[in-house]
């Protein structure tokens, strides 16, 4: 009962906001009323993903049968990802909603832009809490020393071929998914700026950059070294 | 390619946990390699068969179209 804490704390946190902002939404502005939906949103997302989590620590200790027990464990690693992907996009979520709360409403609604870091903070120590479910959903697996000076090539070390193999075709995909969505974006914003006359050629610069460098990063790094 | 894995595990009385342990490898990569999604490596294959006392060419079997 004690793991359902959490989940249960954060469902109280998210109905009492619910009530309040559904109280006062048709006198609330529309930046303000988009900004309180992001947080609450990605307040919704955390409570999922602790949800998530309680179950991976319950069915993670569970003892089955050998049959049952590959059924088990997959269904731990499956609880397992979701609880990341959930904090992930909670993560997403209260990092947009506190750079365009801080942009838009710092002066007039700060309280919106506090909750919005106090949601960014929250979603950045869930995603650092999430790696420690590898010990209920990869047991044999052994995270190394956080503290090593070569910790990032010792965790990809620590992988097998197999799930390097998981590795790399997800990259790979997503390789040519963020080329394609940063040229749509670049495109995007080119229109944008015509029609509203509002200039993002920095933006569109930016993007720009971004493309040369993984463009030019993947295919440096598939060049044969001497 | 072709494993029979399962057929081996069942026959040991080996979870895919337990293989993996034995293997020295991820539970993740029986997994793939059961489901076929997944051909693995020289090393890997080796080791599995070693698990179950057999042969590499008696645990995965390739077609011949593959061999080719």
């Amino acid at each position: 009962m004690k793991k359902f804490l959490l989940p249960i704390s954060l469902l109280v946190i998210f109905l009492y906001s619910l009530s309040n902002w559904l109280g006062f939404i048709k006198e609330q502005t529309l930046t303000y009323n988009l900004l309180v939906l992001a947080n609450i949103s990605c307040l919704l997302c955390l409570i999922i993903a602790s949800f998530y989590g309680v179950f991976v620590q319950v069915n993670g200790v569970k003892k089955m049968s050998d049959e049952e027990e590959d059924e088990r464990l997959l269904l731990v690693e499956r609880q397992s990802y979701s609880t990341v992907i959930w904090v992930q996009v909670a993560f997403s979520i209260s990092f947009v909603s506190f750079i365009s709360g801080f942009m838009l409403v710092r002066d007039y609604y700060p309280k919106i832009v506090l909750y919005s870091i106090c949601l960014f903070i929250a979603s950045f120590l869930g995603l650092v809490l999430v790696s420690y479910l590898t010990r209920y959903s990869n047991p044999n697996f052994e995270l190394p020393d956080p503290h090593s000076p070569t910790y990032q090539k010792e965790l990809f070390d620590s992988f097998d071929d197999g799930e390097k193999y998981l590795m790399l075709k997800g990259l790979y995909k997503l390789y040519y998914w963020l080329i394609l969505l940063l040229i749509l974006l670049g495109f995007g914003l080119m229109f944008y700026s015509i029609f509203t006359e509002q200039s993002q050629l920095i933006s569109i610069v930016g993007i720009g950059c971004i493309l040369l460098f993984i463009q030019t990063y993947f295919a440096l790094s598939l060049k044969p070294k001497r | 390619m072709k494993s029979r894995l399962k057929e081996f595990r069942a026959r040991d009385g080996l979870n895919q946990s337990e293989l993996a342990k034995r293997a020295k490898i991820s539970r993740q990569t029986v997994s793939l390699i059961e489901r076929e999604e997944y051909m693995p490596s020289l090393l890997i294959a080796v080791r599995i068969a070693k698990v179950f006392n057999e042969k590499v060419e008696d645990v995965f079997i390739l077609s011949e179209e593959e061999l080719l």
